[in-house]
């Protein structure tokens, strides 16, 4: 079993890239093995968003101390199969405890197979894995701040799959038309969605200026380097939401299941706890 | 009554600052008033209510007290999933406003009218469905409504229904005896009470001593309170929705646990969309669920009851003691 991991905090330097890319790496592995020990699908899910679920806690500012406080920054993980990616973030920012992931799955635990909100996770906002709601519940969450008077922001971690869906499309409208510039959207676009390539089920470029064009301010980026992410979401916000693309690829860091469909479903092998490579 | 509706709500937001109201883009001449005075806090969502549905849950997550509009198929089957999830599954307090009930808009045509919406909502966890007969149930409804934790589904008609003074209830003994004769039970819930009322009426003019019984609250059903409301006699539920309706599933349910040895008759709207063009009164008809399809229904039972008392009789003079 992994020690616990920590994120670490700072501004780049070559000291700590060195360290961060090994604390990424050490996230990764967590899920691997987590993956491993429960059996659990969506492994490849999960191992394209781990920078990006890094990158969204470290600049929400959500910490421990202001988890549940009314107005704290709120974290939508609209693609709730990537379950695990979410929860070994969260563990690394000690925003839930480690025992809870050691048991993932394991009958009367506290964490299910999709990101579930219950009393023994305060952290977890709102509970997902119906696909197509995260973006409604973020735009919901940056409307009710703005009437608040409250200014932290809210961050919703997308699938590009999930951009199939009517509802997706329903809040990215009403985001843009309302100018909620306290929301930001990040796509993992991973290319592969449940069962085939994202081109040859429902094809989203130009994805872009599709957004563009519901008036979102639009940022691409490798989603794989968490430095670029950071420079984007430290940007200060325009007058519309921001959506990030964030460039990944599926099952990143096992290549014998990057860039597949399988890895949406196949859980890691035993193989794959040792032989990883780092982003 | 959705007018009436409105306007609890817009007197309510005078001095409820947590109070928000959003809609489909719909309620031409009903909603402007709340435009008017709410402010920012009157949000036409447009014509996307699964988006509605899941803001209003992350608004109240916020601490807001959303109201949320729309026509009923459209915020009931349309969303369907969105109120599951994101309403029910949280514990989320949304009031979800359908308008209208049953065959209100009957000549809209079946995509507007409302038969399976209290069903898909009564089964949801957590949600508590409102079917107000009279406005004076609804009067009484809302001023409940704030000790109710989680999700309303609030089923509106068209009608303002029968215009009759309900006698108080409190959410413990949500139901409303409105006569007490003994010889029949009618038991109904919401939109059909003008129908029901009348056949309540029809049949005391011939002499029928009637219990008439509504429901204002249809989930969590309330069986113990109306165990205690009715008649030790035979039962007609009438109820303006398809077969399998929560006042019909509660009814048959309740008559079973307690073997109650009188009969029942369960008036509804079957399995069948509307197959001809026609207004409330026609499609009422054309389903058997008007007043004198009911006061028949009643008729029929009270009639077989004598029957089989009198073959039970004539058995007992065959028989040796």
């Amino acid at each position: 079993m992994n020690s616990m991991i920590h994120a670490p905090a700072g501004a780049p330097s070559d000291a700590l890239a060195a360290t961060r890319s090994a604390y990424l790496a050490a996230l990764r592995q967590r899920v691997i093995e987590v993956s491993y020990l429960a059996k659990s699908a969506h492994l490849g899910s999960s191992l394209s968003c781990i920078e990006i679920l890094d990158c969204i806690i470290r600049a929400s500012g959500l910490t421990p101390e202001n988890m549940t406080a009314p107005h704290r920054p709120r974290l939508v993980m609209s693609k709730g199969h990537a379950a695990m990616a979410f929860y070994a973030a969260l563990e690394a920012w000690g925003l839930i405890p480690k025992t809870h992931l050691d048991r993932y799955l394991q009958d009367g635990t506290a964490l299910w197979g999709h990101v579930t909100r219950s009393s023994a996770v305060p952290a977890i906002d709102v509970s997902t894995g119906s696909l197509g709601h995260g973006l409604g519940l973020t735009a919901g969450y940056a409307l009710g701040y703005r009437l608040r008077g409250w200014t932290a922001r809210s961050f919703c971690v997308l699938s590009d799959g999930e951009c199939d869906e009517g509802s997706t499309w329903e809040a990215i409208l009403f985001a843009g038309h309302h100018r909620l510039s306290n929301m930001v959207a990040i796509v993992d676009y991973n290319k592969i969605q449940s069962i085939d390539r994202v081109s040859n089920v429902l094809e989203l470029e130009p994805f872009a200026d599709k957004w563009r064009s519901f008036d979102w301010t639009v940022r691409e980026v490798d989603g794989h380097d968490p430095w670029a992410m950071d420079a984007v979401l430290g940007t200060p916000a325009t007058d519309r939401p921001l959506v990030i693309i964030a460039h990944t690829v599926k099952g990143k860091g096992v290549p014998r299941v990057e860039n597949t469909v399988a890895s949406h479903y196949h859980p890691a092998r035993e193989s794959d706890r040792t032989g990883h490579a780092n982003a | 009554m959705r007018n009436h509706l409105v306007g609890l709500i817009g007197e309510a937001a005078r001095s409820q600052p947590d109070i928000l109201f959003l809609t489909a883009d719909l309620g031409f001449s009903v909603v402007e008033p709340l435009q008017e005075s709410m402010g920012p806090r009157f949000i036409n969502a447009g014509i996307a209510e699964a988006n509605m549905i899941t803001m209003a849950a992350a608004l109240s997550f916020c601490g807001f007290q959303p109201y949320v509009y729309s026509i009923t198929p459209f915020i009931t089957a349309r969303c369907y999933e969105q109120i599951r999830n994101d309403v029910c599954y949280h514990g989320a307090p949304v009031r979800l406003i359908g308008t209208a009930a049953g065959f209100s808009y009957g000549t809209l045509g079946p995509t507007h009218h409302a038969l399976e919406d209290a069903t898909i909502m009564a089964t949801l966890p957590g949600m508590t469905v409102f079917s107000p007969a009279t406005i004076s149930e609804l009067d009484r409804l809302f001023a409940l409504s704030s000790g109710i934790e989680g999700a309303i589904y609030f089923r509106i008609a068209r009608e303002n229904g029968p215009n009759r003074q309900s006698p108080l209830f409190d959410l413990e003994n949500p139901v409303v005896v409105w006569s007490r004769g003994k010889a029949i039970n009618l038991v109904t819930s919401g939109s059909l009470a003008g129908e029901v009322f009348a056949a309540a009426d029809a049949l005391q003019a011939g002499g029928v001593d009637v219990r008439l019984i509504s429901l204002p609250i249809l989930a969590p059903f309330p069986a113990a309170a109306l165990w205690n409301a009715l008649a030790a006699a035979p039962t007609v539920v009438a109820f303006e929705g398809y077969e399998g309706n929560p006042l019909e599933a509660g009814v048959a349910k309740l008559l079973s646990e307690k073997a109650s040895g009188y009969p029942a008759r369960f008036l509804n709207a079957g399995r069948h969309f509307a197959q001809k063009v026609g207004g409330t009164d026609f499609q009422r008809a054309a389903f058997q669920l008007d007043a004198a399809a009911i006061t028949a229904a009643a008729r029929s039972l009270i009639d077989q009851r004598r029957e089989n008392a009198s073959a039970h009789l004539r058995v007992k003079a065959t028989t040796p003691d």
